[in-house]
Formats: C-alpha cells, sequence, structure tokens
C-alpha cells in the first residue's frame, strides 16, 4: 500500500492562507490543525498495512516507537501554541511566537524521522513529481 | 521538479483541513474567530488508530 499525497490542491490551499493575510497565530494555529489531521490519516494507512499484513510485526512496532514522538511533539507545539492563544500584548505573543519555532523544529524532526522509516519499509513514496 | 515527501508534509502542516477549518467557522459564524479551539486537535496513539480501524473491518 502506497500513500498519494496530492501537491497541487495543498499549494493552492497555502497561497489562498497567505493571501488572506493570515498572521503568524493564526498561521501556527492551523499548523496543529493541518499536522493533527495528516498525521492521523498516516496513522490510519499504517494501521490498514498491519491488518493487511503488508507490514510485520516488527516494523510496526517501530512505527508505534516513532509515532510516539510525533504525538508527543504534537502535544508540546499544541500546547505552546494554546498559551500563545491567551496573551493579549503583541510584545509578549511575538516571544511566544519565537519560542515557539523550537516546538515546530522538534514536530518536524519526530514527522521526519516517521516519514523516513515509512519510506523505507515501501508504506509511503519517497519523494513526489511535480 | 521533485519534492520531498517531509516537503510536501510541511505544506500540509500550513493547509489542508486547518484551512477547511477556519472556512467552515468563517461560513458558521460570517466572521472570522479570534481563535481556534485546539482541544478538539489531541493526537491518538498509533494503537488507538489501529483499534478504531481493526473495528471498522469488524463493522
Amino acid at each position: 500500500m502506497r500513500a498519494k499525497i496530492i501537491v497541487l490542491p495543498l499549494l493552492m490551499a497555502l497561497c489562498l492562507v497567505a493571501c488572506a493575510g493570515t498572521s503568524q497565530l493564526r498561521y501556527a494555529e492551523i499548523g496543529v490543525v493541518g499536522t493533527y489531521e495528516v498525521w492521523t490519516a498516516i496513522q490510519r494507512v499504517v494501521a490498514n498495512a498491519k491488518l493487511d499484513g503488508i507490514i510485520t510485526d516488527e516494523e510496526f512496532d517501530e512505527y508505534v516507537a516513532l509515532s510516539a514522538k510525533v504525538e508527543t511533539a504534537h502535544h508540546a507545539y499544541r500546547n505552546a501554541v494554546a498559551l500563545a492563544q491567551t496573551v493579549s500584548d503583541q510584545e509578549s505573543l511575538a516571544d511566544y511566537l519565537m519560542k515557539l519555532q523550537g516546538n515546530k523544529a522538534e514536530l518536524r524532526a519526530a514527522i521526519t524521522a516517521a516519514i523516513e522509516f515509512l519510506v523505507d519499509i515501501g508504506v509511503m513514496e519517497g519523494s513526489i513529481e511535480l | 521538479m521533485i519534492v520531498p515527501a517531509t516537503t510536501v508534509v510541511e505544506l500540509a502542516l500550513v493547509a489542508l483541513d486547518g484551512l477547511t477549518k477556519m472556512l467552515a467557522l468563517f461560513q458558521k459564524t460570517g466572521e472570522m474567530p479570534e481563535h481556534i479551539d485546539l482541544d478538539d486537535y489531541k493526537m491518538k496513539s498509533a494503537m488507538e488508530i489501529l483499534e478504531e480501524e481493526r473495528a471498522k473491518r469488524e463493522g
């Protein structure tokens, strides 16, 4: 089973967000939601690969460990954005948004590691040609 | 042009259902909400998802 992600609609959606003059906090909020939706979709792909016997128990165990890191990083990122939502003055908000970059980097690293593994075992494609 | 899968996922970070959710809220309320309620977006574990998918198959 291979998970194919359609790139063009995503790029169009990204342009729409940019054109709408989205604030950095809104951008971070969408990041939380988008990551949740995408990772949950990937989790469902892998779960079905497991149920279909396409991946081995050992591969699935490794994936579960990597997915747990994604879940932890997303939890931290989500909490950080939720905290930034409570800030009213612009100066403090800028500080919170700066700190968010660290959470985002951790989340990205966790997702990258998990996807690289899924590419290695053939559940996902490694690259997409536009 | 070759785009790494990780880049695609990063793009998806800022788009996809986040935008859909925003637009749905906009249509519902007639104005852009100040914040998105992030309590609705707590990730489930891989095992929870596996059990959900198994349950779907078993009807």
